[in-house]
This record gives structure tokens, C-alpha cells and sequence, in this order.
């Protein structure tokens, strides 16, 4: 069992290290992904490009802009001298939000009417648009509230000055600074392991069968599971070089905390390269060419790892009809792992339930692929 | 004789088209057995079943006394199969492929080196070890599979049209090695379309649309076969001579062989003298015909003609 075992591994090995682009895929792809996920796709929203047209120049309206463009959240981009000019920086794309204060602003609102305010949002970034304008109105809901209170001081009344205010004590746990990338970094690690073990063993048996190596083998006494397991064995080791890197370049370079047990992680990990490689091999044992077999994975694996699996889009917001789909992606497991021990510091006890789920989904693929097996050239 | 392969009315279809129609025969221990065939025969199909590569529609075949619907592995670690097409890892290099296939026979580790080196003295690979198998030149290809399905010292050897787009002198010496094989008291089972190769055989078998249509030694088939006497004659233009000598009635067949006709005729008669007044009636200028030996080819085509009669007469 074992010499065959460890015959097949070796070849299989060979044939990774002797083809530049197997090893290319392996460990660069990974690695610029990390790169783009961790750098370039961040999902928090900080200067916007702003483009302001103060007509009341006012203490008050230019107070307001610059408690805008203060806060990080905005960049003053351009000032315009009218309104018109707003629209040609949205159009342009240059803008993302356009800010108008109309003559008589002040003095509105030192004469206790509302002071008027347009606000424009391109909303073709719907993301951004909406973030934009929450940001907004939190400023503006302060800066109400302080108008308010100076007119009130004008008059005379003191002390009220808190007085029936709600006021939110906010604590955002395990993730203080709301950082996007200590979501999506440990999300990367199930993203790039299902991609890279579904891709990479959804090819090994349907090549040795175009190559026609396959009928050698067959040939032999070499049974279905011992050419099968040899065969993962080098791409179950590549997925964990993938996911021990991602972990920590992570933690060195994105400054991701590792909360919870290392150990744990990669013992779950390995749980997580069963269900990716059983999902390649059930493929490879099955498709009819090295094409067919590469395409099938692309949408089996990286499909629903990055879209349904909570890495990009939280699965609770997802529609009814969807939300049961989520259920059979072993990626929307491992992530739920990965968050839990990254972030929370959480155990086996736990995280037993999608830690068993990726038990059982792996050992149910590949003891369906060792049946699928053809023993012989015509099925 | 003890009999290391018996197959027993093996029939394989492939939806409506019958691959190997109902075939039996044996083959004896040390023997080297050929199955001679135009493509498309059935030789493949028979040797795959017989290598445990495809099932039998119906039939049954033992090797080595195993059965192979039930025992197939059993078989497996007891024979060596070279296929048709070359089927060694290309991108691996020589002593690659050789460590693999040792590991997958899982040949005694002791064992191992001495029949590794074995093979690369018998295949003439020593000094090529760290060769990528696709650089192999034709000839070396096909010694180093046959390397490979030798290296466990398999008691029944399967090979596929081993010589198919290999150079005549490579022919030759890998039929050395497989009559070396023989000797030792390995059994080989053989295909070919190759005529002049199927005289190494010590038993051959034509296999005509699946089914097989003799079974002999090379020198029998050649002798005993044939009824008729065979005659050679050079005559131009081919087409008329034929039809000239086709209507005559000793003339059982007359037929292209390359620059000369074959004419086969009623042994009972002066084939020659028919043959040159015939054609010289006709206005045609014969060469002097003679006599000739048959050929395994001429005994092969005679079947041929006989078994498509047969299927003619079977249809009506």
C-alpha cells in the first residue's frame, strides 16, 4: 500500500517541479492575490474626492467645509465658484460627492430657519455613495445639534445643553478599528486553498487519461486508492504551503491579529484541503478532458468561494432563495473558522459544528471520487 | 502443453459494432503468440480484455489460471502490458519512469537496483538514464516501456503492436529481445499488422473483422493454407491482365502484388502455360511466369477472400 502510495506521490511531485507554470500557479498566483486583496481591494472608504462651491462665504459655511474635508473621510479636490461646475466634476468621475452651500446660509441659520445644504452623490459607486453619506449626516447631525445650542445660548438658556440627547456608547469588538483587511485576509485563506487544491487535482487524472499514461497504469495492480491518494498527497502540500503563507505574510505584512490557536488553524485547515481536493478529484475522475475539468473547477470552487462563501458579501444579507446555497460551500465554513479564530480567539467547542461539516463534505468527495475511479479505459 | 492464457469466446461490442466476435484460443507457456490483423480487427479490443482494460461483453478468459472477471489483480501483478501507443511519462526521464513503475510493482527493495540496471542493459539504456523520455528516439521509447513492463519479471508479456513507426533495425533487435524473453520461459503475446514480423511467431492467429479466421504455425499457413498454386508474373497494363485472366476458369484469382500480378490457379493444371496463353491472346506481353512460394501475405489475403465469400453466402 504504502510503496505505491509513495511511487505516486514522488511522480506526481516530479511533474509539478519540472512544469514552471504548475509551480507558477502554485505559489505566485496566491501570492499576488494576497497582495491585490491586501492592498489594492480595501472596503473601507476613506478620501473621497470632494468638490465644494461655497456661495454664502460665510464663517459659518466655511466652517462647515472645513470640518468636512477634515475628517479623512473627504478630500477637497476642487472648489468651484458655481453650482454648475459641481456636475462637470461628477460627470468626469474626478468627484465623488459635490457639496453646495447657497448664499444666505448663515443667515438662516441665525435667523432659526433651516440652513440648506445640497449634497450630491455620484451613485454609480453605490458602495462609496452610500458610505459617503453616512459619514455625512453624522457630521451634519453634530454640527445641527451645535447650531441649536448656540441659539439657544443666545437667548439665554443655559444648561440644557445635553440635555435629551440619546447619545450611543459605541465598542466595535474584535475588530477595533473596523480594518477591512482583518476580515479579508483570513477570508483569503479559504478563497486561495479552495481555488488552488480544486484546480490544480481537478487536472491529475483526466491529463494521465489524455496523455494516455492512464492505460500503463491501469494495467497494473496499482488500485484506485492508492493511485488517487498518491496523487493528492503533493497537492495537498502545496495547499498548505498556500495557506501557511498567506497566514503569515498576513500577520507580518497586514498586521492581521492571530487572536486564537495557530495549531487549531492548521489542523482545520487541513480539514478544509480534504473538501478542495475531493472537489478536484470528483472532478478530474469524471470530466472527459483537461479543459472541461479546469473550467468546471474555476465555477465549482472559485465561484462560490468568493461570492457565496460571506468573503466579499455578508451571507445574511443575501436574498432567501440564495441563502440555502451558502450552506453547501465548504468556503463559508472554513471562513466562519478562520473569522472565529483569527479574530475571536475561539476553540474547538466553539467551531465543532463547521469543523465537522468540512470533515464530512471532504471524506463524502473523495470516497465518492475513489468510486467514481474508472478501473478501466471504457468505464 | 500447459495453457497461461485461454480465452473462451470473447465477444466485445461497442454499441451496435462487434469489436471481437466470439474468439477462443490458447496460448502455451514460453510460447510467442501473434494476432495478426489489418487495423481495425479487433487486435487491440482482445489484448485490453486481456489485460483487464476493458470487460468482456460476453466470454471468459483465464490467465494464469485466474480468472479475469474475479481476479484480475491477481493477473495484473503477473503480466506486463506495452500498449500500442507509447504511454511512459514523457516529462520524466528514464531512471524516473523506471523508479516509479519499481515502486508500483512494489519490486523488493533489495531487488530493486539490480533489475533497474537489468533493464538498462537489456534496452541499451545505460549511460541515457537522465534522458527526458520524450528526446527518446523511436526505438529506445519502445525498449524503455518494454523495460517497464519487464521490470517485475512478469511470467505473460501483452504487447500492442510494439514495433508500430519504429525503424526497421530497432525492428529487428526488439524481436531479438523478444525471442530472448521466449527463451526464458516468458510468454508473449503479440500484435502486429506487420507480415513479415508475424514469422517470428510460433503460432499466429489472423483476426479478420473481430472474428479469428486461423490459427497455425508461419509455416503451415504459408504450405497448407493455400489450395491453389500461386503464380508470378510481370504484365502491363495490371487492370486488363486481370480481367483477362479472371474470366478464365482455372483462374481463381489474379492480383496486384506491388510491380507483379498473383495469379492463383486450379493446381491440377499447367498454371504457366494458362497463365502466358491467356495473357498473350488478350495481345498482352507477359514476362516468363513462374511459380512461386506463397507468402504469409498471400495466405492471409487467400483467407480473407475465403471468410468474405463465406459472410456473402451467410447474408444470402
Amino acid at each position: 500500500m504504502m510503496r505505491r502510495i509513495i511511487a505516486m506521490a514522488k511522480k506526481e511531485t516530479l511533474h509539478i517541479v519540472r512544469d514552471w507554470r504548475t509551480m507558477l500557479v502554485s505559489f505566485a498566483i496566491p501570492l499576488i492575490m494576497l497582495l491585490l486583496f491586501g492592498y489594492a481591494v480595501t472596503l473601507d472608504i476613506n478620501q473621497i474626492p470632494t468638490v465644494v462651491c461655497d456661495q454664502d462665504h460665510s464663517p459659518a459655511s466655511r466652517d462647515l467645509i472645513s470640518k468636512i474635508v477634515s475628517s479623512d473621510y473627504f478630500r477637497k479636490v476642487f472648489v468651484a465658484d458655481y453650482p454648475d461646475e459641481i456636475k462637470q466634476f461628477l460627470d468626469s468621475g474626478k468627484a465623488k460627492v459635490g457639496l453646495y452651500i447657497p448664499s444666505g446660509y448663515e443667515v438662516n441659520l441665525l435667523k432659526n430657519r433651516t440652513g440648506n445644504v445640497q449634497v450630491l452623490i455620484d451613485g454609480s459607486e453605490s458602495n462609496t455613495g452610500s458610505i459617503a453619506v453616512g459619514y455625512l449626516q453624522t457630521i451634519f447631525t453634530r454640527e445641527t445639534f451645535k447650531s441649536i445650542q448656540k441659539n439657544m445660548e443666545r437667548r439665554g438658556v443655559q444648561g440644557i445643553s445635553k440635555a435629551g440627547l440619546v447619545e450611543p456608547v459605541v465598542r466595535v469588538w474584535y475588530n477595533p478599528q473596523l480594518r477591512s483587511a482583518n476580515n479579508i485576509i483570513p477570508g483569503l485563506v479559504a478563497v486561495i486553498m479552495m481555488i488552488m487544491t480544486a484546480l490544480l487535482s481537478s487536472l491529475t487524472v483526466v491529463r494521465e487519461r489524455e496523455h494516455g499514461t492512464m492505460e500503463q497504469l491501469l494495467a497494473t495492480p496499482a488500485r484506485p486508492s492508492e493511485i488517487l491518494i498518491g496523487k493528492l498527497i503533493p497537492y495537498f502540500v502545496i495547499g498548505m504551503v498556500d495557506c501557511l503563507m498567506i497566514v503569515i505574510l498576513g500577520s507580518l505584512v497586514f498586521n492581521v491579529p492571530m487572536a486564537g490557536s495557530f495549531i487549531l488553524l492548521i489542523l482545520l485547515s487541513c480539514a478544509f484541503a480534504f473538501c478542495g481536493l475531493g472537489i478536484g478529484l470528483r472532478i478530474s475522475t469524471t470530466a472527459t478532458s483537461q479543459l472541461f475539468a479546469m473550467q468546471l473547477a474555476v465555477l465549482t470552487s472559485m465561484l462560490p468561494s468568493f461570492l457565496l462563501s460571506g468573503f466579499m458579501f455578508a451571507i445574511h444579507n443575501m436574498p432567501n432563495f440564495i441563502r440555502p446555497v451558502t450552506y453547501l460551500v465548504p468556503a463559508s465554513y472554513f471562513i466562519e473558522i478562520l473569522r472565529g479564530i483569527f479574530l475571536k480567539d475561539m476553540g474547538i467547542t466553539e467551531l465543532y459544528k463547521p469543523a465537522g461539516f468540512l470533515l464530512i463534505f471532504g471524506a463524502l468527495m473523495l470516497i465518492s471520487s475513489a468510486m467514481g475511479f474508472k478501473r478501466r479505459l471504457d468505464g | 502443453m500447459e495453457h497461461v492464457v485461454v480465452a473462451e469466446n470473447l465477444t466485445r461490442k461497442f454499441g451496435d459494432f462487434t469489436a471481437v466476435d466470439n474468439v477462443s484460443f490458447q496460448v502455451g507457456r514460453g510460447e510467442i503468440y501473434g494476432f495478426l490483423g489489418p487495423n481495425g480487427a479487433g487486435k487491440s479490443t482482445t489484448i485490453r480484455m486481456l489485460t483487464g482494460l476493458m470487460a468482456p461483453t460476453s466470454g471468459k478468459a483465464m490467465v494464469l489460471e485466474f480468472d479475469l472477471e474475479t481476479e484480475s489483480e491477481k493477473i495484473k501483478e503477473r503480466i506486463g502490458y506495452m500498449s500500442q501507443r507509447f504511454s511512459l511519462y514523457q516529462d520524466l526521464t528514464v531512471i524516473q519512469n523506471l523508479n516509479f513503475y519499481a515502486g508500483i510493482y512494489r519490486i523488493p527493495r533489495n531487488k530493486k537496483a539490480d533489475r533497474i540496471d537489468w533493464v538498462l542493459q537489456m534496452a541499451d539504456l545505460s549511460g541515457r538514464e537522465d534522458i527526458l523520455a520524450a528526446e527518446l528516439a523511436g526505438g529506445w521509447k519502445q525498449r524503455l516501456a518494454l523495460g517497464c513492463a519487464l521490470l517485475h519479471e512478469p511470467e505473460v508479456l501483452f504487447l500492442d503492436e510494439p514495433t508500430a513507426g519504429v525503424d526497421p533495425r530497432a525492428r529487428r533487435g526488439f524481436w531479438d529481445l523478444i525471442a530472448k524473453m521466449s527463451e526464458q520461459g516468458v510468454t508473449v503475446f503479440v500484435t502486429t499488422h506487420y507480415m513479415d514480423e508475424a514469422e517470428n511467431c510460433h503460432r499466429l492467429s489472423l483476426i479478420y473483422s473481430g472474428r479469428l479466421i486461423a490459427t497455425a504455425t508461419p509455416e503451415y499457413m504459408r504450405s497448407q493454407v493455400i489450395d491453389d498454386r500461386i503464380i508470378e508474373v510481370s504484365v502491363f497494363p495490371q487492370d486488363e491482365a486481370i480481367q483477362v485472366l479472371e474470366a478464365n476458369p482455372n483462374v481463381r484469382r489474379a492480383q496486384v502484388f506491388g510491380e507483379v500480378l498473383h495469379i492463383l490457379a486450379n493446381p491440377n493444371i499447367d498454371g504457366i502455360e494458362v497463365v502466358q496463353k491467356t495473357l498473350s491472346a488478350a495481345g498482352l506481353k507477359p514476362s516468363q511466369p513462374i511459380y512461386i512460394e506463397p507468402s504469409l501475405e498471400d495466405a492471409f489475403i487467400y483467407l480473407i477472400e475465403i471468410e468474405d465469400q463465406r459472410e456473402e453466402g451467410r447474408k444470402r
